[in-house]
C-alpha cells in the first residue's frame, strides 16, 4: 500500500512497485487519515494490512496527523507490516524514533531528483526483509 | 449590589429626609460622597479590567493568526512547491544527458538551500510531524534531548486500544502540544542552544522538556563557563525572552554548580492526543476521503 498525497509521486511510486514484479500494489491512499479510516472501517483486522506500506511522512489532512505517529501506533498495537516512509524532510530523526520503540522492518529514503527505481525497491526490501 | 446601595442611600442622603439635623445631613452627605467615590471606583477599576483582557485578547488573536499565516505560507512551500520543483527536476533529470543532470541538480539546490529554508525560518516542517521530530532533527549531533514521556511516540495515543479492550490511564497517554506553543518551545531550544555553542568551554548540552501539572518546563544547560554577575543579554536572550512573554511565559537563567541553566516556563493546559484527534476527526470525516487510485 501506498499512502503519498503528492499525485504525481503517487504515480511514480505505483508504476515503480508494479514494474518491479517484487512487490504488487494493493492500494494508493491520498493521506494517512484516508488510510486509517479505511483501516478503521475494515474492522481493524491484520489480514486487511499488507506486508509493506510506503507512506510519505507528512501525508495527514491536519498538521498532526503524520505518518510516522499512526504506523507506529499501529504496530505498538501489535500489527505487522513494513515500513518504507518517505520525505523531502531529513529523516534521521524518524529512525531515531523509531529506534526507541525498538523498531525492524522499517527503512526510509529521502525524496529527490536522483532518486531512482532501483533504489526504491532495493530499500523496500530490505524493510520487508525477516518481516515474519 | 453597589447601584441598589446608591438607589437607597442617595435619595436619603440628598434631602429625602426633612427631619434630619443638620449634623445627620453632613453624615449622609459623607455616606452619600463615599458611595459615589466606591462606584465610581469600582466602576474605573471593571473598565481597566475590560480593556486589559480586550487587550489580551487582541494580543493573543493577532498572535495567533500571525502563526498561522507563517505556518501556512510554510506549509504552502513545502507541501506545494517543494514536490512541483522535485516533480520538475525529476523530467528533466530524466532525458540524462550531462546538461539535463547539471540543471535538475541546480534546481534540487534551490529547492534545498532557498525554498526549504525559508520554509524553515517561518515555520520548521518537522513540527508539522511532531515536538518530538522538531527537536529531535534540530539538535541531531547537538545536544542532548529528554523529552517528558507523554509528549513523545513513546507513549500510545489510544485511539484503537477500545476497539482491542485496551485501557491505558489517562496519565499514560500522549499529550498534544498545540501549533503555537510547539512553535515557541522550538524556537527557545533553538536560541539557547545556539547560544551555548558560543561559549568555548561547552562540552555538553542538555534540552530536556517537560510537562509539570498546567505547565511546559523547557530548561537548556551547558557545563560551560558561568554566567558574569552583571549580566548583560544578549539578542539570543531578549528572542527568548520575548517568545516566553508572548506566551504568557517566564524566562530565568541561573548558574549551576558546573555551567549555566537557562529556564522558559509556558502556561500549557494539557490535552491528551486522543481528545485531540477526536475534537479534529468530525473536520476530518466530514471532508470525505476515498483512494485516489
Amino acid at each position: 500500500m501506498i499512502v503519498e498525497d503528492d499525485p504525481n509521486f503517487a504515480a511514480i511510486l505505483r508504476n515503480t512497485f508494479d514494474l518491479s514484479e517484487e512487490f504488487e500494489v494493493l492500494n494508493v491512499w491520498n493521506s494517512i487519515d484516508a488510510f486509517s479510516i479505511a483501516f478503521l472501517n475494515a474492522t481493524l483486522k491484520q489480514d486487511w494490512l499488507p506486508d509493506l506500506i510506503v507512506a510519505d511522512l507528512l501525508s495527514g489532512e491536519h498538521v498532526h496527523h503524520d505518518s510516522l505517529t499512526a504506523l507506529l501506533e499501529l504496530r505498538a498495537e501489535g500489527f505487522k507490516f513494513a515500513v518504507l516512509l518517505m520525505s523531502g524532510l531529513n529523516l534521521g530523526a524518524a529512525e531515531k524514533i523509531a529506534r526507541k520503540q525498538g523498531a525492524k522492518n522499517f527503512e526510509v529514503l529521502s525524496k529527490s531528483s536522483k532518486l531512482d527505481s532501483k533504489t526504491i525497491i532495493d530499500q523496500a526490501l530490505k524493510s520487508v526483509r525477516e518481516l515474519n | 449590589m453597589l447601584i441598589l446601595a446608591s438607589a437607597i442611600i442617595i435619595p436619603v442622603a440628598s434631602g429625602f429626609a426633612p427631619g434630619a439635623s443638620f449634623g445627620e445631613r453632613v453624615l449622609f452627605g459623607v455616606i452619600e460622597g463615599f458611595v459615589l467615590a466606591v462606584i465610581t471606583g469600582q466602576s474605573l477599576i471593571a473598565m481597566q479590567r475590560r480593556r486589559i483582557s480586550r487587550d489580551n485578547k487582541f494580543a493573543a488573536r493577532s498572535r495567533d493568526a500571525e502563526a498561522a499565516a507563517r505556518q501556512d505560507v510554510a506549509i504552502y512551500l513545502h507541501s506545494a512547491v517543494q514536490p512541483k520543483l522535485l516533480a520538475i527536476s525529476r523530467e528533466i533529470a530524466s532525458l540524462k544527458t550531462s546538461e539535463t543532470t547539471a540543471i535538475a541538480e541546480r534546481l534540487d539546490a534551490v529547492s534545498e538551500e532557498f525554498i526549504r529554508e525559508v520554509s524553515h525560518s517561518l515555520y520548521p516542517p518537522e513540527l508539522l510531524v511532531s515536538l518530538e521530530f522538531g527537536l529531535e532533527t534540530l539538535l541531531a549531533g547537538r545536544a542532548e534531548l529528554i523529552l517528558d514521556k507523554r509528549l513523545s511516540t513513546s507513549s500510545p495515543v489510544g485511539l484503537l486500544s477500545s476497539k482491542f479492550g485496551q485501557k491505558y490511564l489517562k496519565t499514560e497517554l500522549r499529550l498534544e502540544v498545540g501549533t503555537n506553543l510547539n512553535w515557541a518551545i522550538y524556537s527557545v531550544v533553538r536560541e539557547l542552544v545556539a547560544n551555548d555553542e558560543k561559549k568555548d568551554d561547552v562540552k555538553e548540552i542538555i534540552v530536556s522538556v517537560l510537562v509539570e501539572e498546567k505547565s511546559v518546563i523547557v530548561k537548556v544547560s551547558d557545563d560551560g563557563h558561568s554566567l558574569p554577575k552583571k549580566l548583560t543579554k544578549g539578542l539570543g536572550h531578549l528572542n527568548v525572552e520575548k517568545i516566553t512573554a508572548d506566551f504568557g511565559g517566564t524566562f530565568k537563567i541561573k548558574n549551576l554548580p558546573l555551567g549555566v541553566e537557562a529556564r522558559c516556563i509556558f502556561p500549557y493546559e494539557p490535552i491528551t492526543s486522543l481528545t485531540a484527534t477526536k475534537n479534529r476527526r468530525v473536520e476530518i470525516e466530514s471532508k470525505g476521503n476515498t483512494p485516489d487510485v
